[in-house]
């Protein structure tokens, strides 16, 4: 192949190169899941109320034809939602290495961040209102690399989470001291 | 200006007095900026245009103004003390603003007419921090701004003991790397994106018209009345032909005012382990950009530029937290040798890596993906025109799925990339050509994306993020992906560089 040819000049073979696919990832707290399906029930029932609204001030006549349509797709919006909730739940992700800090995400379209301790700008951990009832936090981990590649991991208990952000500033500590 | 370099900086300055007229400047500019639908309507209807009236209005908001400018300009002091820059200011609120000389990234100057008119500079202080940090000093004569500047500078110099010797030595020295001559600056007129000029007119008719609805003036209706008469007119293909080429003549007097305003004058030198670039007709404008601080080294061609051989330079330099617009340097009308001789600059410690560089294709379902996507959309359109009595000529639709299935097959063709030991590239572009040029050890962090599509054939995307924006490489084989984020990541986490 022909990448193999163009790193042939670095000190290490290509298989020798840490692997990300060698390591063992985390899932998140269980309670996690329900802190997922209960925020979008919230967005649900906002949107099931606004619909009701919309239908009832509607110009023209209600007609059982519409009604079925719009509960039928309403129905399949929920149960895709639920489904996509466990099963994203369970895609959702992490790993720690000794340099770096690994995201997966998402059950159809995945993505999977890394950001390398030495680059971190500053990390803080957030808790929102559904998840201080299920004693969850979060951990976001800034770049520079802007707000798209920030990096943000839901679901972990507050120690959890206390710890990996004690870790991470010790990491980056330690380069800037080097 | 030398006599100047030993300004007593300690003791509290003011600017120079032409300040007072610049920040009545900047007050008017906000304020007609606001205020413009009401102008217009003033302007259009006669009954308002009354001198006596006028002065009613304009005298309170000419006087509101001058004020304003006398006391921001007497209230607002600067020195420097303890290695941080200090201004006080504030004409409502008082306000103190420190700024440690160190966290100073670069110190632009920029003149427009009025400066030029007094002899006078305005300076900006780019700071490492949030936009908020950054400070602006209105007017200082030319040889204190130059003195100020200089000042910094060598405080850093004296800071930092990072800086090499080679820095030292460029400092004294102004090597030109390009200028952009008249009869260029005309050329790169020509071949600016037109399209984007046109639509640049038709957005200003929009949005004049829909801010004129607002106040009460209808312009769509007026149009809609005016119909009938029009569609006579329209109907002659002459006139039809006429407008065309009116519209397309008005859109390349467009790019050649926007470019002659912008690119005027236009110098690119090469300084202190950076580039300074300085042009503008009206606004003269001069911007820094450390080697250091640029993180994606950019260079694109369209179609035009392509076939008289001009190329477009983008320097992404990393500001502060936040990437914006304003730290992307750019210029244009360069030969390939300037982009050359500027790249090694830039990448001087990798001139070999860049060299052996190979560019690799994506996949081919980087094409067939988005054919089918546009076939999807298209074909059942065409065979509707074809049975319904469309309004649409079918013609057109073929013509129109023709053209974006012909362009998605260029820009696959184009789209290429190399990982080298130290330096990534990618090219694209659709008719024209870019390249994009990033220093491994800059990079900040990795992210591999796979849609389900994608996954079936063994495919992923990958992003790479700098601290200017990232890059993309979009569809290519999950096993090169995952060695080149391997690789990516153990060179950053081994880096001891500075990224910025």
């Amino acid at each position: 192949m022909k990448m193999d040819h163009e790193f042939s000049n670095t000190q290490m073979s290509l298989n020798d190169l840490p692997k990300i696919g060698d390591i063992e990832f985390v899932p998140l707290e269980k309670d996690y899941l329900l802190v997922i399906i209960l925020s979008k029930m919230v967005s649900q029932i906002i949107t099931a109320i606004f619909l009701i609204v919309f239908l009832t001030l509607m110009p023209f006549d209600l007609t059982i034809t519409i009604l079925k349509l719009v509960g039928v797709t309403f129905v399949l919006y929920l149960l895709w939602s639920y489904i996509s909730a466990f099963y994203g739940f369970r895609h959702k992700q992490f790993a720690l290495r000794e340099k770096d800090i690994i995201y997966k995400t998402g059950w159809i379209w995945r993505s999977m961040t890394v950001a390398p301790f030495n680059r971190v700008q500053h990390v803080r951990i957030d808790q929102g209102p559904i998840e201080r009832q299920f004693n969850l936090s979060r951990l976001k981990i800034f770049t520079a690399g802007g707000s798209s590649s920030d990096l943000t991991i839901p679901g972990l208990n507050p120690g959890m989470a206390e710890s990996l952000k004690e870790y991470i500033v010790e990491q980056t500590k330690q380069d800037e001291e080097e | 200006m030398k006599k100047n370099r030993h300004i007593d900086f300690s003791q509290p300055m003011m600017q120079s007095y032409a300040a007072i007229l610049l920040i009545m400047y900047q007050f008017y500019k906000i304020l007609i900026r606001q205020l413009f639908p009401l102008l217009i309507i003033v302007l259009i209807q006669r009954k308002w245009m009354n001198v006596n009236r006028a002065m009613f209005f304009i005298i309170p908001f000419a006087a509101v103004g001058a004020i304003y400018g006398i006391v921001a300009f007497f209230r607002y002091r600067f020195y420097i003390k303890g290695g941080k820059l200090i201004v006080n200011k504030g004409v409502f609120k008082r306000s103190k603003v420190e700024i440690p000389l160190e966290r100073i990234q670069s110190v632009n100057f920029e003149q427009n007419i009025i400066h030029r008119l007094f002899n006078v500079v305005r300076l900006n202080l780019d700071t490492a921090g949030s936009s908020k940090n950054e400070l602006e000093l209105h007017a200082l004569d030319k040889g204190i701004a130059e003195a100020l500047s200089h000042k910094v500078l060598s405080f850093k110099k004296k800071m930092s003991a990072s800086i090499d010797k080679q820095e030292h030595f460029q400092e004294r020295k102004k090597e030109e790397i390009f200028r952009l001559g008249f009869g260029q600056l005309i050329k790169v007129g020509l071949t600016e994106n037109h399209i984007r000029s046109g639509g640049i007119i038709l957005f200003f008719f929009i949005w004049l018209f829909d801010n004129l609805r607002d106040i009460g003036l209808d312009m769509y209706e007026k149009t809609e009345e005016y119909l009938p008469q029009a569609e006579v007119f329209l109907q002659s293909l002459f006139v039809v032909v006429l407008l065309l080429i009116l519209f397309f003549l008005s859109s390349m007097a467009i790019s050649m005012i926007r470019t002659v305003l912008q690119y005027y004058q236009l110098h690119m030198y090469r300084s202190a382990g950076g580039f300074i670039i300085r042009s503008g007709l009206l606004n003269k404008k001069e911007n820094a950009a450390k080697d250091q601080k640029i993180q994606i080294f950019k260079w694109t061609q369209n179609l035009l530029q392509y076939w008289t051989g001009i190329y477009k330079l983008n320097l992404r330099q990393a500001s502060s937290v936040q990437v914006s617009d304003k730290s992307s340097l750019r210029v244009i009308g360069l030969s390939q040798s300037d982009v050359v001789k500027s790249r090694n600059y830039v990448f001087r410690d990798f001139i070999d890596d860049i060299d052996r560089l190979e560019h690799e294709s994506v996949n081919v379902y980087y094409f067939l993906r988005r054919f089918l996507i546009w076939s999807y959309l298209f074909i059942p359109f065409i065979f509707i025109s074809f049975y319904i009595d469309s309004p649409v000529y079918p013609g057109y639709i073929i013509f129109l799925y023709a053209f974006v299935v012909l362009s998605t097959y260029f820009s696959f063709r184009k789209k290429r990339y190399a990982i080298g030991e130290e330096m990534i590239s990618l090219r694209g572009g659709t008719f024209g050509n870019s390249q994009s040029l990033m220093a491994i050890y800059k990079i900040q962090s990795v992210r591999m994306r796979s849609t389900p599509f994608q996954r079936r054939r063994g495919l992923a995307t990958l992003e790479i993020f700098s601290a200017s924006g990232g890059i993309q490489i979009p569809e290519i084989k999950t096993h090169i992906a995952n060695t080149i984020r391997d690789y990516i990541l153990y060179k950053v986490e081994r880096s001891r560089r500075n990224w910025m």
